[in-house]
């Protein structure tokens, strides 16, 4: 069960939002806030790589 | 955002991330083993400013012998990286060969990793061929072309990829060769499909 139509809409309409965002934000202000997003989902991923490695080949089936 | 852009150099100063950090780390390592490269795929979006982040950076190398590929091996090993899915120099390069892909880590972790292979179909060639030079904070990196970038990921088609693709033409939509982007979205048969969200 996929995202609705209008969900996907949504989410297109936001990537367009943050591209136009980004087009008149200087370069340090819109990547700082990028790496707030980056830098915590980094430092938060699991590295278990038996896990990771079973969740790829199951994911390729 | 501001940036210089000719369709060969792409300039543009930002705040690194960590994970950008991490790329211009290993793609060091790519360079001193003399080892030709393109960066494809999500990363490419991201290092732009797309709002996503990544487990692994997809990377496509062009063929080496096996004494080149181990001089790069060596060069991984001794900076403190490990290959997730291989024991050897020897096990790595027969997957590749096999044209299977390695995943390079940073030591005592699995995420994110570098997947590398050897380039294979003709949009491969396409992108290691006529790569683009991003120069960001005054350090190199290859990329893959955007305009294949772009028709590439509407041919991978999840949500996340079509995401990646707009947030690219959004950005550079003025500066892009749409001749080209057609000609390989045509090749890829996405054309329909990019014509559909306004690409073409």
């Amino acid at each position: 069960m996929g995202l609705s139509k209008r969900d996907i809409e949504q989410r297109l309409a936001f990537v367009r939002l943050w591209a136009s965002y980004i087009k008149r934000t200087p370069n340090r202000s819109w990547s700082s806030q990028q790496n707030v997003l980056i830098n915590s989902v980094m430092r938060s991923a699991s590295q278990d790589t038996k896990l990771y490695l079973k969740i790829k080949k199951l994911s390729m089936k | 955002m501001d940036f210089k852009y000719d369709g060969h150099i792409l300039r543009f100063d930002k705040n690194l991330s960590d994970l950008d950090k991490l790329v211009f780390d290993f793609v060091g390592l790519l360079e001193k083993a003399k080892m030709k490269y393109v960066i494809v795929s999500g990363y490419v979006a991201i290092l732009f400013g797309r709002s996503r982040t990544t487990e692994d950076i997809d990377i496509y190398i062009g063929k080496v012998e096996f004494s080149e590929f181990s001089k790069f091996y060596d060069l991984l090993t001794k900076n403190d990286y490990w290959l997730v899915d291989s024991d050897s120099a020897e096990d790595a390069f027969d997957r590749l060969e096999k044209s299977l892909s390695i995943r390079a880590a940073q030591k005592d972790t699995v995420v994110p990793n570098f997947e590398v292979k050897f380039a294979k179909k003709e949009t491969d060639f396409m992108s290691l061929n006529t790569s683009i030079k991003a120069i960001i904070n005054k350090r190199k990196l290859i990329i893959s072309p955007l305009e294949i970038q772009i028709p590439y990921k509407f041919k991978l088609g999840s949500e996340k990829d079509i995401e990646d693709a707009l947030h690219i033409y959004e950005l550079f939509n003025e500066k892009l060769d749409k001749a080209k982007m057609r000609s390989i979205a045509k090749g890829l048969k996405v054309e329909t499909e990019m014509t559909r969200h306004g690409l073409i």
